[in-house]
């Protein structure tokens, strides 16, 4: 009988798993990355937005 | 008095900063424990006399499949918690375990998939365990595709609360399915009436593998609820924007008339 190695599948699981939560990982930090950046820049706009509609 | 803490860190801006605190400790404790479960699991725990090596495959199935209906069980509270109280913070709770769910039910699918070729001599059977499992993945699918097309944050969340209470029926059916129906997935082992059924030399790389899983979901559920507030907050400062632009724009224009 052959012996057959399931060391392949193991290790395709393990870099699935990993792989999958790294993906993820990653999008829900470049999401956070990216909310900052935009609440940042609205609120920096927001008292120009408020001066702007005093002035008007 | 005993809830006060509770209240405090219902408020979404108190919450932020616990997260900012809580965050890096979840992602160092939770890496530390998955170092130690791949250590335990990969080099230190012996081959099953059955199954051989292919058991290592189960330090990460088991630990994503309780990571999947564990998920589901705190976006059911959130849930509850957007129905009753009409809390933002547990909608935004909701909002954000959907698709760590989703990840967790597909890596428990495919990497059980992985293991049933060389055990079972198939990738797939349409046995009750298997087939309750894809209907959770499907169910988180509904759910992320319901909170995109809903427009309106606080309609999305009262829908997507009512169908997390009505796909709540589906964990029960998950845990018992193997008691229930005569089923091809082998009975509980672990959280089982009389103890588990595995030797402890395999138990620990599955313990320290959970636990360091579930550390990795509340980093990131965390950073997900982050990530719900602030779109809440850029939402509402565009449409203030927006409505300033609306008052601005008609007086000028009747300046420039007169």
């Amino acid at each position: 009988m052959i012996e057959t190695s399931h060391w392949p599948l193991i290790l395709a699981a393990y870099a699935l798993t990993f792989g999958a939560i790294g993906v993820v990982a990653l999008s829900v930090w470049l999401t956070g990355r990216r909310r900052a950046a935009e609440l940042a820049r609205l609120e920096a706009a927001a008292p120009r937005e408020r001066a702007r509609a005093e002035r008007t | 008095m005993g809830w006060d803490w509770i209240l405090k860190y219902a408020n979404p801006t108190h919450f932020m900063r616990l997260a900012a605190r809580l965050v890096p400790w979840f992602w160092g404790l939770g890496a530390a424990f998955v170092a130690l479960g791949l250590w335990l699991g990969l080099v230190a725990s012996p081959a099953d006399y059955q199954q051989g090596e292919t058991v290592r495959i189960m330090y990460v199935h088991v630990p994503a499949a309780w990571l999947a209906m564990f998920c589901y069980i705190v976006m059911t509270s959130a849930a509850l918690g957007t129905l009753v109280w009409r809390h933002p913070l547990a909608d935004a709770a909701q909002k954000a375990a959907a698709p760590l769910g989703a990840v967790f039910s597909f890596v428990c699918l495919v990497t059980g998939s992985i293991w049933g070729r060389p055990t079972w001599g198939t990738w797939w059977e349409w046995d009750a365990r298997l087939t309750s499992m894809l209907v959770l993945l499907l169910i988180y699918l509904g759910l992320v595709a319901l909170w995109r097309t809903i427009e309106d944050p606080n309609k999305a969340a009262r829908a997507a609360a009512i169908l997390t209470l009505v796909g709540v029926v589906n964990i029960p059916i998950i845990k018992f399915s193997v008691d229930w129906w005569n089923t091809l997935h082998q009975p509980a082992s672990v959280f089982r009436m009389g103890g588990p059924t595995i030797d402890s030399s395999m138990l620990w790389p599955l313990f320290a593998m959970a636990i360091g899983f579930n550390l990795i979901f509340m980093a990131l559920h965390f950073m997900g609820i982050r990530n719900e507030i602030l779109g809440r907050r850029i939402r509402r400062l565009s449409m203030e924007a927006a409505a300033g632009g609306e008052r601005a724009a008609p007086a000028a224009s009747t300046g420039a008339l007169a």
